[in-house]
């Protein structure tokens, strides 16, 4: 029986539509956390699609799909930040980003959006990337592994590291 | 993760995605599965249009000098028994013709004038061809002359080993060696 990636990498249709079902939500959370802006994070997301429609023949190859999604969607993000960083813009806030509130709960969801945007700006870029991936992504340790290339013990470790500072920062804030 | 850490993450999740982007992406993904496969067609296509075939190309131009050769000399030789007429029949490869016909037969006659006459456009060998070429049917004559004579000479001697000479004399070599056979009893 064909595998799913077999039918990506023959340009099925229907492939595409049951990829971005499975994993269009994760991969467009992650992307709001790691650049701070909603429209950014659409825009790559159907930039990771047409990239991934683009290259499909590897596909074919390609063991575990989510993983591979998420680090296309990564090259993407990294490409976006450095042509930011080219052209002097101003980085976009992750705050408004995630203040958007669906249920009402705006305060709370103003509150906390603030409060994570402050811990997350203060890690320094490698913590950030793995918690970025392990929170927004809600990967395992080993599908980061892949996406980033790192050892897993490695990244079980930076998510740590990253955990015991932002602990910290939070309790001198609180405190 | 601390209670209080992953409450604040939970509450801080970003929201759904927008409705529309679906149909957004993969109207993309379409279009570029579109543009990607008529690219490939095309680029296939002019490969195949383009590609140069460089022994293909050399047996081609072999090909053609050849016909134009041959068509080139064939009408030469047309133009010219146009003009001159036909090839006229050269007299010494016709006498000499006529001397091998007499000696052997009429087709090995035949054959050599044709010899003779295809050899008529050389220059030089004109005058010299026909006088080998007698001289070598005399020494042919005269070896199978000589051939005959040892065939004759062979057949008596034949005729007396037959008759069982004892008295016949050994080969040269033997008689000289001292080496004649002689049965015991």
């Amino acid at each position: 029986m064909e595998s799913h990636g077999e039918r990506l990498a023959r340009g099925d249709r229907a492939a595409f539509a049951e990829l971005y079902d499975a994993c269009a939500e994760r991969v467009h959370h992650y992307l709001v956390g790691r650049l701070g802006s909603r429209a950014d994070a659409d825009d790559l997301l159907q930039e990771t699609f047409v990239r991934l429609a683009r290259d499909r023949k590897r596909l074919a190859n390609v063991r575990n799909l989510l993983p591979y999604v998420f680090a296309t969607a990564r090259n993407e993000a990294h490409r976006l930040i450095e042509r930011r960083v080219r052209e002097g813009r101003r980085r976009t806030e992750l705050e408004s980003a995630l203040a958007i509130a669906e249920d009402g709960r705006e305060k709370n969801k103003r509150e906390a959006a603030e409060r994570v945007s402050v811990l997350l700006e203060r890690l320094e870029p490698p913590l950030r990337e793995i918690v970025d991936l392990k929170i927004f992504g809600a990967l395992t340790f080993r599908e980061i592994s892949e996406v980033t290339g790192l050892p897993q013990g490695t990244v079980a470790t930076r998510y740590r590291s990253a955990l015991e500072k932002m602990r910290g920062q939070s309790v001198k804030e609180w405190e | 993760m601390s209670h209080d850490l992953e409450r604040l993450f939970e509450e801080a999740s970003p929201p759904g995605l927008p409705p529309e982007l679906r149909e957004r992406v993969l109207a993309a993904v379409d279009e570029e599965l579109n543009t990607t496969r008529s690219a490939v067609r095309s680029s296939t296509a002019a490969r195949r249009r383009g590609r140069f075939r460089p022994g293909l190309a050399a047996a081609a131009a072999l090909v053609c000098s050849l016909l134009l050769n041959y068509g080139v000399s064939t009408s030469v030789d047309r133009r010219l028994a146009a003009v001159l007429g036909p090839r006229p029949v050269p007299r010494q490869a016709a006498e000499i013709a006529a001397e091998i016909a007499a000696m052997t037969d009429s087709q090995t006659g035949k054959w050599a004038f044709d010899r003779l006459a295809s050899r008529r456009g050389q220059e030089g060998d004109t005058e010299l061809y026909p006088l080998r070429l007698k001289r070598l049917i005399d020494q042919l004559a005269a070896e199978t002359q000589e051939i005959s004579h040892e065939a004759l000479q062979l057949d008596l001697e034949m005729d007396r080993d037959r008759r069982g000479n004892r008295d016949r004399q050994p080969p040269g070599a033997q008689r000289i060696l001292r080496l004649e056979h002689r049965n015991t009893a």
